[in-house]
């Protein structure tokens, strides 16, 4: 009778609203899904689910759950952002957000209910089921947020009607009103307007020329325009913003509201904007940066000019540390003097900052770009008189990623906040504006700062196989399709605020994934890079018994939303869990500690337990990684199981060489997974350790669905291909980076670089072992193709400085640094070896620059700046 | 279609140009100046040149790469580091555009450090131009200390 009853209810559907569902002609688009009790993962019957649109009022959709807790939403078709709350007898309410943009249909949900006995888990509860779906949770907290600024939008709209914009859904294109604002200076606050998508998506967009700071970032301001109405805001509404450190800024409607042109243009989708205090904005000698990538294939080449100028009255030295793709192999370097373009030329590292010295002593333009970290440079621009302007222009190459059906194109726009143990031999200081240091030193605006630096970002992206989807993961991007192996990203005008990675990932057919060789000949030197794809085969195969170690980091620098996605990501891997498996649980900050003295079995009660340790972890202190090393490395194997230990951080550390080399010498048959959790991670770190530990790496960015942690278990669910071993045939193949190859990974190609003294057409055979079987595959390769592919030497001697620095941070060795040097000098590359240095020897400055102004960055989206930044500044 | 033919240097050194404003190191002074390299090529169209050089048993050194005053050579020059990590300047440009010099031009400024006795002469070793059909041109190389 229940279970009859129960469906019944499902089917019908109880509409809430006013509207139903047919009679909105929707077209076919629903929510599905089960609710689960999560302590025991039993389904909860007859729990209700309502879903409503958060923008611009309308229907409430609702279900009741049958007795496997399955519910379904019928027709919702409109992407946007949407309330989801489900309630059911003994347990807590969820209220949680979901972002819709192009999204598989059905939409399909797991939401977990804590029992009300329990205390309240701070965590998303639902979870979107199968891979990159496209659809984002909003966490309850987010979820608050958004509302709390709809009530104030709303209360001002009460008190002057139709002087505000009103929230445009995006797919109800409407012009938005203009930030106007103007701080009220009496009561320290504006308004709001804006549209629940734009705050929980990337796609949102204010208008071009406002100025607002949204969930952190700042948007530059135009013309101020009338003073506020703060009265409008209720107390707790004003108390909450000004706890935020926010700005609110007032967004007015103007003139009447004409159908937009391009629907692409249409900032329809606004932010909440505004808010109190003093923001500063500051004077910065970094004006703007301009990103220009090309991708053909999976090689992309990237120029990037950064505009320097002079705001002061005197004579400058402008000093920007940033960030650039770790792999990145910088070989071209511009100083741009009004119209004269100056090329830089490489020099030994030593050499070139005594250049740079003299000339900047002697008043002369000049410009050195530093290697501090092979993700880290330093950019010095040296007698930047008042009022002008210097640019300097970097080109690299870099090769793609390829994981789990997507190649990823990131750059990175900001350095996030490193500690560095005591004694650190090298570090990179997290400092605050205007502080002094004796070290490379990172400069953060405060949370009541902003500077206009802003970002342009276009990629020409020629994927060569038909593209299935593109997708840029942090920001707003306009993609513009030409044919089907062809797009165009433009990073959306309105959201160039350099406070996350620009990540732009591309989907190609994956049976049009195969193993090849691309060669390009340089007289009679012969350059090659190898795509190897792991066989299908490895997929139906099962793996052996694992014993997981995972290893969180819970410092300052992870201290709230990031620790929140790890733990949601580390609930999500406890629960795939198998019989058979064992795990052990590692948290580190200035210290390690974990579950138990020895890895437990995966039972469900041991996991209930290893869930609920999970769920008392917090994040602050220092990060002493290798504390978390130690822990997860200097504990007996277990002979029965594979180890794999997965560390989730944000590697926002300075000591990297030093935890490279603890890795290299604890590892053992240890296999490293390293997840990056953040928007903008230390990817040389998650990197370093991964292929240390022969490894694979994802990473899980704030607003992620989690995809990474299923994908984990993807990779360590089959056997790897191992013992591989490759037979070049006639190609006379020489110098191959990486030299060895232990495991091949499921969904995991590995990208070899080498040299060639062969011609004609050979096979390249691959073989090795998985399951207990051989496995053979054969690549031909044509060495006498035409075609120029001039990224690959670059590519090359970048693969090998790579391997040199690997080996150094674990050996030393005055040869290897003498090989790396002669590397970089004879391709051209900066390294931590050598510079570029440029030099205007045309004329010199009235009064050379005795002032260095360094450039200040926010700190990286999630991450706060009291836990990590030290110091004092300005 | 031009004729092929070997180039001419001619090595005009006009020396005595003074050196830019010093800076100083505590082991050596060292002055910054410029050096204007131009090509003649002999009423051909010059699309392109190469040339090999070096600063003799001088320690001057290249500190930057400018182009030329003619709009077809305006970018700066590339050069070979490999040559360059062996003591040699090798540089390269090819002609953008339509508008082809015939006459004198200025293809590069170098920019360079050395020490206060004055700015070495760079000793050509080779020089290689390429008329508009590709072809050798005769040609020849000029510098000029000082900007222009």
């Amino acid at each position: 009778m229940k279970t009859i009853l129960g469906a019944i209810l499902v089917l019908v559907a109880v509409a809430m609203a006013m509207t139903s569902a047919a009679e909105l002609k929707i077209e076919g688009r629903r929510i599905e899904g089960v609710v689960l009790d999560q302590s025991t993962g039993s389904p909860v019957e007859f729990a209700r689910v309502q879903v409503t649109r958060l923008t611009g009022g309308g229907p409430v959709w609702s279900a009741l759950t049958d007795e496997d807790g399955g519910f379904e939403v019928q027709a919702l078709a409109l992407a946007g952002t949407w309330r989801v709350a489900v309630e059911a007898d003994g347990y807590h309410e969820v209220r949680e957000g979901l972002v819709l943009g192009s999204t598989p249909d059905p939409v399909n949900l797991v939401i977990r209910l804590w029992s009300a006995d329990r205390e309240r888990p701070g965590e998303p509860m639902i979870e979107v089921r199968g891979a990159g779906s496209g659809v984002r949770v909003l966490s309850a907290a987010r979820l608050r947020s958004i509302e709390a600024e709809r009530t104030a939008l709303e209360k001002l709209e009460e008190a002057e009607p139709g002087r505000y914009a009103p929230a445009e859904p995006r797919d109800q294109p409407g012009v938005p009103g203009r930030i106007q604002g103007e701080r009220d200076e009496a009561k320290g606050i504006a308004a709001v307007r804006g549209d629940d998508a734009s705050l929980a998506a990337p796609g949102s967009q204010a208008t071009a020329e406002g100025n607002a700071r949204v969930f952190g970032q700042v948007m530059r301001r135009q013309a101020p325009g009338t003073s506020a109405d703060a009265g409008a805001l209720s107390d707790e509404t004003l108390a909450r913003l000004a706890q935020n450190s926010d700005e609110l800024w007032i967004l007015e409607r103007t003139g009447p509201r004409p159908a937009p042109a391009d629907p692409d243009q249409d900032p329809g989708t606004g932010c909440l904007v505004v808010i109190d205090d003093e923001q500063k904005e500051i004077p910065v000698p970094l004006e703007h940066t301009d990103v220009h990538a090309r991708i053909e294939g999976y090689v992309a080449s990237v120029d990037v000019r950064q505009r320097f100028h002079n705001p002061f009255t005197q004579t400058i030295e402008a000093e920007y540390v940033f960030p650039l793709p770790h792999d990145a192999a910088v070989n071209d370097f511009l100083m741009v003097v009004g119209e004269r373009r100056i090329r830089g030329i490489i020099r030994e590292k030593e050499e070139a900052r005594e250049i740079y010295e003299r000339a900047r002593q002697a008043g002369y333009v000049a410009s050195l770009l530093e290697q501090e970290r092979p993700n880290i440079f330093r950019q010095r621009v040296a007698n930047i008189e008042p009022g002008h302007a210097i640019e300097v222009e970097l080109h690299y190459f870099n090769a793609l990623p390829y994981r789990d059906g997507e190649f990823e194109f990131a750059f990175p726009l900001v350095v996030g906040p490193r500690f560095n143990p005591p004694g650190s031999a090298d570090p990179v200081d997290a400092v605050p504006r205007g502080a002094v240091s004796t070290h490379t030193a990172v400069s953060y605006l405060a949370p009541d700062e902003r500077s206009g630096h802003d970002v342009d970002i276009t990629v020409e992206l020629d994927a060569g196989l038909k593209i299935e989807q593109v997708q840029s993961l942090n920001h707003a991007a306009r993609v513009q399709r030409d044919g089907a192996s062809r797009a165009l990203i433009d990073l959306a005008a309105y959201d160039r605020i350099p406070n996350r990675d620009f990540v732009l990932r591309y989907r190609v057919a994956s049976d049009a994934i195969k193993s090849g060789v691309l060669v390009h000949r340089e007289g009679e030197e012969g350059y090659f890079a190898m795509m190897l794809v792991p066989p299908a085969s490895l997929e139906h195969l099962e793996r052996a018994p694992v014993e997981f170690v995972f290893v969180l980091d819970c410092s300052g620098s992870m201290n709230g939303w990031p620790m929140e996605q790890s733990k949601s990501a580390m609930r999500r891997a406890l629960r795939q869990l198998r019989p058979g498996d064992s795990f052990q649980i590692i948290r580190f900050s200035e210290s390690a500690s974990a579950l138990g003295a020895q890895p437990v079995e995966a039972t469900a009660a041991n996991v209930e337990r290893g869930l609920d340790y999970v769920d008392r972890l917090q994040g602050s202190g220092g990060t002493m990684m290798i504390e978390g090393i130690k822990a997860a490395l200097d504990f007996p194997h277990d002979p029965e199981r594979t180890r794999i230990v997965s560390f989730m951080t944000d590697g926002y550390i300075g000591n990297e060489d030093e935890i490279f080399a603890a890795v290299a010498s604890r590892l053992g048959d240890t296999r490293i997974f390293s997840f990056g959790v953040g928007n903008s991670v230390n990817r040389h770190l998650i990197e370093g350790m991964a292929r240390m530990g022969r490894g694979a790496v994802a990473y899980i960015g704030l607003d992620d669905d989690l995809d990474a942690v299923d994908e984990f278990y993807r990779i360590v669910r089959h056997p790897a291909l191992s013992d591989v071993t490759i037979d070049w045939g006639r190609m006379g193949a020489k110098q191959v980076f990486p030299q060895r190859i232990d495991d091949l990974f499921v969904g995991r190609p590995v990208l070899l670089h080498g040299r060639f003294e062969g011609s004609g057409q050979t096979t390249v055979t691959v073989r090795g072992r998985a399951g207990g079987q051989r496995v053979t595959m054969k690549v031909a390769v044509d060495l006498d193709a035409q075609r120029r592919r001039e990224s690959l030497p670059l590519l090359w001697a970048r693969s090998e400085i790579q391997h040199i620095a690997d080996r150094l941070a674990r050996e030393q060795d005055d040869s290897l640094q003498s090989r790396g040097l002669d590397l970089a000098l004879n391709y051209n590359l900066v390294s931590d070896w050598t510079s570029f240095v440029a030099v205007d020897a045309s004329s010199t400055v009235e009064e050379p620059g005795t002032r260095t102004e360094t450039v200040p960055v926010p700190v990286p989206e999630g991450v706060k700046y009291d836990t990590t930044v030290r110091g004092r500044g300005r | 279609m031009r004729s092929m033919s070997f180039f001419a240097l001619a090595l005009l050194l006009v020396l005595g140009a003074s050196a830019s404003a010093a800076g100083e190191t505590a082991d050596r002074p060292r002055v910054f100046s410029v050096l204007r390299l131009e090509i003649d090529p002999s009423g051909a169209e010059l699309s392109g040149w190469q040339l090999r050089a070096d600063f003799g048993k001088s320690d001057a050194r290249i500190v930057g790469i400018e182009g030329g005053a003619s709009p077809a050579f305006t970018a700066p020059p590339y050069y070979d580091p490999r040559a360059l990590n062996g003591g040699e300047i090798v540089l390269a440009a090819l002609a953008r555009g339509q508008e082809l010099p015939t006459g004198r031009t200025t293809v590069a400024v170098l920019h360079v450090e050395h020490d206060p006795s004055g700015l070495p002469p760079l000793e050509v070793s080779e020089l290689i131009a390429v008329g508009a059909d590709g072809d050798e041109i005769e040609a020849a190389v000029i510098q000029e200390n000082g900007a222009e």
